[in-house]
């Protein structure tokens, strides 16, 4: 009797399907839990100094 | 063919709306940042995989796996391990703080100040400026596949006319990476990716009904690729054998951990405004990737059913040929042939238009990449000058001899391969550019984000070692490039010499000519990296304690 995963017969394809869709899970397990953690405060010195530079590159380009 | 023009056009005004927008409001990420309010995560999320996920993923590696088999659902698992949660959680907020505090715009900027040295930042450029059209030509191929397809034009046809819009996309400003128009386009993909997938798997019978008919095509699979490792598409290629040397090493090991270190990726998380925002992205990333490039691999290898079994549109009997055979030995036809034939005629159109998203949202970073190199990591960088009307004219030299690289590559990849049935060009092309930025940039980021070890030899001679050893691989030890190149450099493998020269000390599955140069090249540059910098001098402290300043608390 071969393993059978949602018709698929060879163990190591339905691992990585089953992999794929596990990680996807830990992912969205891990946003929520963390979805008001970080850090979160305003924009500091240096990094409003470097969104005003990004946007002269943008504008250059 | 009325609903395509519409589709096209509804497409088109909203980009150009939602540009307009980003124009007028400049919504750029850098705007979000200067404006203080939240960009919404989805909206981020949307946008990074639109960047992520192109047409050479769809129609490259998709046409792969329909060759290859749903082995390439490793791929899916390492892109949404490594491409987001490794990406998001242990790359991201030190790419951000690191490059905010070091005043990096520019990937080659980040490594340069980080290591203190402008030539770092050069040779990073020009492997970006050189190589990425490698990458450019296989995104441009993907599209215009698709394009000639839809519209029954041929390929040379369809890549001026495509051309022709990128060109218009990037000179409007389509570079600028206005957010809401890269999450429209990756909104525009996850959708109709999704409903393909549906349509397939109820065209089918169902999941398990569709696997189960798919293996039994198995005998077939052995019958046309048996001798290179092919056990059906349901199943992994023989250990060792030349599919699983190209579905492992290459597809796979290349692609799924060169995406850490890709350039244009990179980039992103210094433009996301808190690392509270990378966190959300991590659930709507994932989500987003599971969909977009599950759906490919799900679909290539489900084609086969469809050329062996059902008749196509409009036809009483069907194909009764596998899909490579079916679309004539051209790998990269085997999706688009695929919807044309098999898929109605909304969805079609639908897909078209998804398609021309994943194509222009991947494009305009690319350019933006090898814009950016040319002017501030190889002009103003090597030159010292800061005029910015002459930053201005490299970046416009830089981005239009890219722009005629890429094209003329896309134009002559498909005959320089003429011959080679079965090669999946496009995936290759990628696979190529993903595998060079991870031995040339991968140890470098991680050891510059989370080390003080790393000296400034270390860093040059393991990035140049990693370029080398990738390159002279590339060219002459890998069969099926070197095979592809030989009439313009008229060199043969040199994989049989090594083999010799190696003897039994190459274990017997390791197949030489089949070996990713990542493969090699990877751990060749690590321990260039290392060697070197255990014998050369250490940075100043006060040099890395202002490099890792932000990144240990102190803003």
């Amino acid at each position: 009797m071969p393993f059978l995963v949602l018709g698929l017969p060879d163990p190591w394809v339905a691992a990585a399907i089953l992999l794929s869709v596990l990680i996807t899970a830990v992912c969205v397990i891990y946003g929520f839990l963390r979805w008001n953690k970080g850090d979160n405060t305003p924009p500091g010195d240096e990094t409003i100094r470097w969104a005003r530079e990004e946007r002269e590159i943008d504008e250059e380009l | 063919m009325t609903l395509l023009i519409v589709l096209v056009s509804v497409y088109l005004f909203l980009t150009g709306y939602l540009g307009y927008r980003g124009w007028k409001e400049t919504k750029t990420a850098a705007d979000y940042m200067l404006a203080g309010g939240d960009t919404h995560p989805v909206v981020m999320a949307l946008s990074y995989g639109a960047t992520f996920i192109s047409t050479s993923a769809i129609i490259g590696f998709g046409g792969a796996a329909a060759v290859f088999g749903m082995s390439l659902h490793w791929l899916t698992f390492l892109n949404i391990f490594v491409g987001i949660f490794v990406a998001f959680v242990f790359f991201g907020a030190r790419t951000r703080a690191m490059g905010h505090h070091l005043k990096a715009h520019t990937f080659p900027e980040l490594l340069g100040r980080r290591y203190n040295s402008r030539g770092l930042q050069a040779f990073a450029g020009a492997i970006i400026l050189f190589f990425m059209p490698i990458y450019t030509a296989a995104v441009l191929m993907g599209g215009t596949y698709i394009v000639a397809s839809r519209l029954d034009i041929n390929y040379e046809t369809a890549l001026f006319g495509l051309s022709m819009i990128v060109a218009v996309y990037v000179i409007m400003g389509g570079m600028k990476g206005v957010m809401y128009s890269d999450a429209m386009q990756g909104a525009l993909m996850f959708f109709g990716l999704l409903t393909l997938l549906f349509l397939t798997y109820y065209k089918l019978g169902g999941i398990t009904e569709a696997h189960e008919k798919l293996s039994a095509l198995t005998p077939l699979a052995i019958e046309n690729f048996g001798p290179s490792g092919h056990q059906g598409w349901t199943s992994m290629p023989a250990f060792g054998s030349k599919y699983w040397w190209i579905v492992m090493s290459q597809i796979t090991f290349g692609v799924g951990i060169g995406v850490l270190a890709q350039p244009q990726l990179a980039v992103r998380f210094m433009t996301v405004k808190s690392s509270r925002e990378l966190n959300r992205a991590v659930l709507v990333g994932a989500l987003f990737i599971l969909v977009t490039v599950g759906v490919s691999y799900f679909v290539g290898p489900l084609s086969n059913v469809f050329f062996m079994s059902v008749a196509p549109n409009g036809a009483e009997a069907p194909i009764g040929k596998i899909a490579l055979m079916a679309v004539g030995g051209k790998t990269d036809e085997v999706i688009p042939q695929f919807m044309k034939l098999f898929m109605p005629g909304w969805l079609g159109d639908l897909f078209f238009v998804t398609l021309l998203a994943a194509a222009m949202s991947t494009l305009s970073s690319q350019f933006h990449a090898m814009g950016t190199a040319a002017s501030r990591d190889l002009w103003q960088n090597l030159t010292g000058r800061t005029s910015e009307k002459q930053a201005i004219i490299a970046t416009r030299i830089g981005i239009f001899a890219t722009f005629l690289l890429s094209v003329t590559l896309a134009l002559s990849l498909p005959k320089l391969f003429a011959n080679h049935a079965g090669e999946a060009i496009i995936a290759r092309g990628t696979a190529i550019f993903f595998g060079i930025c991870a031995a040339s940039f991968l140890p470098l980021l991680i050891g510059g984000l989370y080390t003080r070890f790393i000296t400034k030899a270390g860093a040059i001679w393991g990035c140049i070692a990693g370029f080398a050893v990738s390159t002279v691989w590339l060219f002459f030890i890998k069969e099926s490039e070197t095979k592809a190149l030989k009439p313009l450099t008229g060199i043969d493998s040199y994989a049989p010499q090594i083999k010799a020269f190696l003897g039994d000390l190459l274990p017997k599955w390791v197949l030489l000519p089949e070996v990713d140069p990542t493969v090699v090249a990877l751990p060749c540059s690590i321990l260039v990296t290392v060697l070197v910098s255990l014998v050369t001098r250490k940075y100043e402290a006060a040099h890395l304690d202002d490099c890792f300043c932000r990144i240990n608390g102190k803003r």
